[in-house]
């Protein structure tokens, strides 16, 4: 029998280094959008941006914490309307109203939690719902936020981020830039640490992870307070992009919540890369099928019942089970220092 | 002073009553068996030691301390273990990571602190082959081996093991024995909830009995098996 001292762990996979390559490649070709692209082409990529990061914070929510959300637009909506109010009347400068916008999602958050937290499975669901209605129906009542019809960024707001127009589109666009590598570079970090562990284990089961000394509550409420601060940021983001905001459009559920399961779903839950692979999709069929007016609804309805059908696990879930592809490898697996494994591969 | 003491637990769900005015204790390094009928209150009692579930009345009390109000995961971090009565495996994890969640979160060390000692128990529990493996593709005795491991990872002092050997070829069986023997020899106090009644035999210093939610009989195992109340129970032998 081998000595315990001779083992050693790795969360490394031959496919790590060509998602790695992969990953640098996208994110370069996405960044030299001002070389190669026009106007519309990065507003398209900061949309693109903006909705993975979405996607990255959804599914861990869902995928990991086992928090099934139908109310992250409640967090989008307080993070557009951050913006609006820090910058409007208490003269934050706009891209410092950013972090100042995660910081109020993810202050709110904790309340929000103490409720929708007693609530369990398809109760919690619709409980995260009913509170991004509150928040929406509460904004309407705002009469110098503009109530239900919304309010515009003053033009010396627009004006701080930079002066010239595509000036300013270029700061937007570095933000989103950053913004998705950064969301997906952070749930990459956390399932790697031993919240990761934690995650994944109160994912496939509570009461063995409770009885194995995770603190299930906290850990939930740590990964539903970072979600929620992180998508605050994305909605000062989408609407320092937008330049007009109203309670509807701020909170919208289909626009915010049900895109964004969309493309968790058919990407592929639980997996890091499953909402690239889903952004990436959702943008295809958009581009292609949007003209089609309410048939793009029902085409993407389609495609999603034929996905949750054919491919539970979503495209990249059967991608990686059937070619063993880790793109962002999280495992850890248990090796002998003489390169033997000692058991067989996941 | 006893390691685990319960005094005078009581725990209904409704109008059913599944733990009756029950006092038992644990000596430091005992294995102690629980036997009783289907319904009879023993995973309760599980659930009581180990956090799952609060008395409605009674304490539980751990190492002279008192536990009753203490949560679940904070009960493994002072050294309760417990393996489940059915499996329940982190299916998408290894078997390794499985062990390391215990490990981690069980004893409160850093991770990287925790991969000998997790190797070590993967060794010790015949699984070692297995390490790389989902969890979710074992089968039924290496599931069982996993609870077991698992809880062993996270360091207990006292381990509460529900009905590890149910469903096991003889074998296997015996296989399993031997690695709870292993265990004990290395100081840790064992509860074991089992109907496999000669692997609890072989195994356990003292039994105690549990029908209907309430403690019937306490004492050596094979007096007890012997016993009037026992046979009654089990065999369904009429006291006349």
């Amino acid at each position: 029998m081998a000595n315990t001292g001779t083992y050693c762990v790795t969360t490394a996979t031959r496919t790590s280094r060509i998602g790695l390559m992969l990953m640098l490649a996208g994110v370069a070709f996405l960044s030299l959008t001002p070389v190669w692209g026009g106007r519309s082409d990065m507003r398209l990529v900061v949309e693109f941006c903006y909705f993975l990061a979405l996607a990255q914070m959804w599914n861990l929510l869902a995928g990991y914490a086992g928090l099934v959300s139908v109310g992250q637009q409640a967090f989008v909506g307080l993070g557009g309307y951050a913006l609006f109010v820090s910058t409007i009347f208490m003269g934050v400068h706009p891209l410092l109203a950013l972090p100042l916008a995660a910081v109020v999602a993810g202050i709110l958050a904790l309340p929000t939690a103490l409720i929708v937290f007693r609530l369990r499975g398809a109760y919690f669901a619709i409980g995260t719902w009913v509170m991004a209605e509150v928040y929406r129906l509460s904004f309407a009542q705002v009469s110098v936020l503009g109530g239900g019809s919304g309010q515009s960024l003053p033009i010396n707001v627009i004006k701080s981020v930079a002066s010239s127009r595509s000036d300013r589109e270029l700061v937007v666009f570095a933000i989103g830039i950053m913004l998705a590598v950064a969301s997906t570079g952070i749930v990459w970090w956390l399932l790697r640490s031993r919240h990761g562990l934690a995650l994944t284990a109160i994912r496939d089961s509570e009461p063995a992870s409770e009885s194995l000394g995770v603190n299930n509550f906290k850990t939930k409420l740590l990964v539903y307070v970072l979600a929620a601060a992180i998508t605050g940021f994305i909605g000062a983001l989408i609407y320092l992009q937008k330049f007009r905001i109203a309670p509807d459009a701020a909170f919208s559920l289909i626009d915010w919540t049900a895109y964004v399961i969309f493309i968790v779903v058919i990407g592929g839950i639980g997996r890091i890369e499953g909402p690239i692979v889903g952004t990436i999709v959702f943008f295809i069929l958009r581009e292609f099928l949007s003209d089609l007016g309410s048939w793009y609804l029902m085409m993407l309805g389609l495609v999603a019942v034929v996905i949750m059908l054919k491919a539970p696990q979503g495209i990249w879930g059967e991608l990686a089970n059937r070619f063993d592809l880790h793109f962002f490898p999280v495992q850890r697996r248990l090796y002998r220092s003489d390169g033997q494994t000692p058991g067989g591969s996941a | 002073m006893p390691l685990v003491e319960i005094h005078n637990a009581h725990k209904s769900f409704g109008s059913l009553v599944v733990t009756d005015d029950l006092s038992m204790h644990l000596d430091e390094g005992e294995a102690l068996g629980v036997i009783g009928p289907n319904g009879a209150g023993k995973t309760t009692l599980f659930n009581l030691i180990s956090g799952g579930l609060a008395p409605d009345r009674g304490r539980v009390t751990f190492d002279g301390a008192d536990i009753t109000g203490v949560p679940a995961h904070e009960r493994c971090c002072r050294g309760i273990g417990r393996s489940h009565q059915i499996p329940h495996p982190f299916v998408g994890m290894t078997v390794f990571e499985n062990l390391l969640v215990g490990a981690t979160f069980g004893t409160g060390k850093s991770e990287k602190t925790c991969y000998a000692s997790c190797a070590e128990v993967l060794e010790r529990t015949g699984l070692i082959a297995k390490a790389n493996v989902l969890a979710g593709r074992l089968s039924l005795l290496e599931r069982k081996r996993l609870e077991l491991a698992r809880a062993l990872a996270s360091d207990p002092r006292v381990l509460l093991l529900d009905e590890i050997a149910g469903g096991l070829t003889e074998q296997e069986c015996l296989e399993l024995v031997d690695t709870i023997r292993n265990i004990r020899a290395e100081g840790i106090s064992i509860i074991w909830i089992e109907h496999v009644v000669h692997a609890l035999l072989s195994v356990v210093d003292r039994l105690i009995v549990i029908n209907f939610g309430k403690k019937i009989d306490d004492g050596d195992p094979h007096a007890v098996m012997n016993s009037r109340q026992v046979q009654e129970i089990y065999m369904g032998i009429s006291a006349e």
